[in-house]
């Protein structure tokens, strides 16, 4: 286990050599997808419909989605928190050119809003969390549960998983009774994970309740990867090209093999 | 304790076990039926879901109103089927919870469509609509699988009810097997054996093995039995050789008896004899010097010594009858009534009698036996139609109560039945001898020979209107 702050580093790791297996939202995965990277999505391991929140600060007159307009707005631009961002002001038909997007790094979003360097953020928990607790009520968490539901994947270099359908059987084993635990034994699965990745259980918690886990293989991830790549390449962050056939990026057999009831992809 | 508390506890048990079957049926039912219903309700479920989608996306494609209300129904539909949902378990109840918030959801993002699509250069309107379109598919694609995980969930709960059926029934007839196996082994042990015992004994003590004792410890039914049995074979036993006892007195008394009285008879005649000899030399050697009065005397000495000879060979008769061994075989009694009646008629031919005798009488007995009844039979026949001018006698079958009885019939004096319990006394006589003479033993040997082949003597008569003897030759034809 390679800790690391979010999934696009992940997936930085993967692609360098230095990991074999990484977990990342689909966004980075996509973008890392359409530039060409030979990469397969072992399975969707969890989903979050309402993770992620655009954070405004109520002293810069932010109280509602449409006061963003003509404001600066942070954002760590190629992950899924800047889809997020696009999805967010499309489903209150904000023009994106009407904010400025500032790209920071996550570890930098709850610095940047508290100096003033930015009026708003778009961040993801636990980040998010980290920021309401700091602000208060100073600022205003802004949702859209219906724009975009996050989902995390399992992804790996499709040589290695053509190579290692093994090892992927006692991974996608271990990680359904990891679901099995969480789902029975919330508390304590709770606890360990919070120790494991150096969290205090409060700042945990936000991030556990807007999580679904679930070992899959869902159909409808193929419309969210696509709806990611129309945007990654409007966005220019890979090549424009003929959409992908990302069903060639579902490494489907090891969890067809371990249990075919969740996978629910049409082949 | 006791079989038949040994058989209600295994009736109890046996029922118990149907019990258990019953229930398990019927909790199976209830199970297969909640199953079947829960199935049911989400292929209607799934069925609305269907009909959701492809309406939504009609008005996707083309804006119709027509659409749009289809969805409204439809939507009304799925709601009425959330809010009755059937009797679901959790997992179930959770899937069907996700199921109505992602209908919800669809239903509400499909109210934000706008009756008309896009402008092609409204950019932040299409990408809107997109956004929408998305977002409904998935939330309808992963209804769509949330439903079929919910009728694989009931068919799969309808697989493990009827899995867990066959296991109780098949548990419950394997413990009702060995039950059966056990009340099998028990009912052989503990009924069968004794019984078995039990026949055992009865044969051995019918064999006349009166030692033979069960000698059972068990304190059950049949252990009292096998306990009555030993106490009464111990009583028959003592009784028997009390019996035995007795019966050997008794036998050596009558041989005594017969010895004695076979004694006495043989050691009378020698006297007798002297008597009658004597008699006979005084008239032939000094018949001359006597006067008439003292011949006359001696004739009379001579006659009464004479009579009791008669007598005494009569008792011998007697005592043969009784000691001789009996000798079974086919005997044709109208052939020997046949002969008997012919030596009659050349005895005294000047008699006019008529026989009857039926043909073919046959018997098993013995013939010297009933050669000598059949004598007397007819000789007392002969004697008693004497004095009658068409004498008949008759010997015959005829049937009686569903028997075949041989009698011995005549037209002569006949006798008062009054006096027919001393008929067949020894010595006993019915009529004076000056009117019919004889000894009044011949009866008494009829009768003893019949008793020695086990059939039963019988007479009928009137004083002047002749006699009948009966008997009925039985298959129990030795003594």
């Amino acid at each position: 286990m390679l800790p690391q702050t979010h999934g696009k580093a992940a997936l930085a790791d993967l692609l360098q050599g230095k990991a074999d297996l990484a977990v990342a939202a689909d966004v980075p995965v996509v973008v890392e997808v359409l530039k060409g990277a030979p990469l397969s999505i072992v399975a969707s391991i969890a989903t979050a419909s309402n993770e992620l929140a655009v954070l405004g600060r109520i002293d810069r007159g932010i109280r509602a989605s449409d006061d963003l307009r003509g404001r600066k707005v942070g954002v760590t631009l190629g992950t899924s928190g800047e889809y997020f961002l696009w999805a967010f002001l499309t489903r209150y038909r904000i023009a994106p050119r009407a904010i400025q997007f500032v790209d920071l790094p996550p570890s930098q979003l709850v610095e940047s809003l508290r100096n003033g360097a930015v009026d708003a953020v778009a961040a993801w928990q636990p980040v998010r969390h980290e920021a309401e607790q700091a602000f208060e009520n100073e600022v205003v968490s802004l949702h859209a549960p219906d724009a975009y539901a996050q989902r995390f994947v399992l992804v790996g270099a499709r040589d290695y998983v053509q190579t290692h359908q093994q090892e992927l059987h006692r991974l996608l084993r271990a990680l359904i009774d990891a679901e099995t635990f969480a789902r029975l034994e919330p508390q304590q699965a709770k606890g360990m994970l919070a120790e494991r990745i150096k969290l205090a259980p409060g700042t945990l918690e936000p991030s556990w309740q807007d999580m679904t886990f679930e070992v899959e293989q869902q159909q409808a991830q193929l419309v969210t990867l696509e709806d990611v790549a129309t945007w990654a390449m409007a966005r220019g962050y890979a090549p424009v090209q003929r959409m992908p056939n990302f069903l060639s990026h579902l490494a489907l057999d090891a969890l067809l093999a371990i249990g075919p009831e969740r996978v629910t992809v049409v082949r | 304790m006791k079989i038949s508390s040994k058989a209600r506890a295994a009736a109890a048990l046996m029922l118990g076990t149907m019990l258990l079957i019953v229930v398990s049926i019927g909790w199976a039912d209830a199970q297969v039926r909640s199953a079947v219903d829960q199935r049911r309700h989400v292929a209607e479920i799934a069925g609305a879901l269907n009909n959701m989608r492809m309406v939504t996306f009609e008005y996707l494609l083309n804006r119709r109103e027509r659409a749009r209300l289809q969805e409204q129904v439809v939507w009304q539909r799925l709601e009425r089927l959330f809010s009755n949902p059937a009797a679901l378990d959790d997992s179930a109840a959770s899937i069907l919870a996700s199921l109505r918030s992602q209908g919800e959801t669809s239903h509400r993002l499909f109210g934000e469509i706008d009756a008309k699509a896009a402008a092609s250069d409204d950019d932040i309107q299409r990408r809107f609509e997109s956004q929408l379109s998305s977002r409904i598919l998935i939330l309808q694609q992963n209804s769509l699988v949330d439903a079929e995980q919910l009728i694989e969930d009931a068919g799969a709960r309808i697989d493990a009810t009827q899995r867990r059926v066959v296991v109780v029934t098949g548990v419950a007839l394997a413990v009702m097997a060995v039950l059966i196996g056990v009340a099998a082994w028990m009912f052989r042990r503990d009924v069968l054996r004794p019984i078995a015992r039990l026949e055992l004994a009865t044969r051995e003590v019918s064999a006349g093995n009166w030692s033979f004792e069960l000698d059972v410890g068990s304190t059950d039914e049949l252990g009292d039995m096998a306990r009555h049995f030993d106490a009464m074979t111990r009583a028959l036993r003592e009784s028997f050789s009390k019996l035995e006892v007795s019966n050997r007195e008794l036998l050596a008394l009558n041989q005594e008896l017969e010895s004695f009285s076979y004694s006495v008879s043989h050691d009378l005649r020698s006297p007798l004899r002297s008597m009658d000899g004597f008699s006979l030399a005084l008239l032939e050697d000094y018949g001359d010097r006597l006067d008439d009065e003292a011949r006359d005397s001696l004739q009379r000495i001579r006659g009464a010594s004479q009579r009791m000879g008669r007598l005494i060979d009569e008792l011998l008769g007697l005592a043969r009858v009784t000691r001789a061994e009996l000798r079974v075989q086919i005997v044709d009694l109208s052939a020997m009534a046949q002969e008997m009646a012919l030596n009659l008629a050349k005895a005294q031919p000047e008699r006019r009698v008529r026989w009857e005798i039926e043909k073919g009488i046959t018997v098993r007995g013995d013939r010297e036996l009933l050669a000598i009844a059949f004598q007397n039979l007819l000789d007392n026949a002969w004697k008693f139609t004497g004095k009658v001018d068409e004498a008949v006698i008759k010997v015959g079958m005829r049937e009686e109560d569903g028997a075949q009885v041989c009698f011995v019939s005549d037209n002569g004096a006949g006798f008062d039945m009054a006096y027919a319990s001393r008929l067949f006394g020894a010595f006993q006589r019915l009529h004076h001898e000056v009117d019919f003479p004889g000894t009044g033993v011949g009866l008494a040997i009829v009768q003893r020979v019949m008793r020695r082949h086990g059939w039963s003597l019988g007479a009928k008569a009137a004083i002047g209107q002749g006699a009948m003897f009966y008997f009925r030759p039985s298959e129990q034809d030795d003594e």
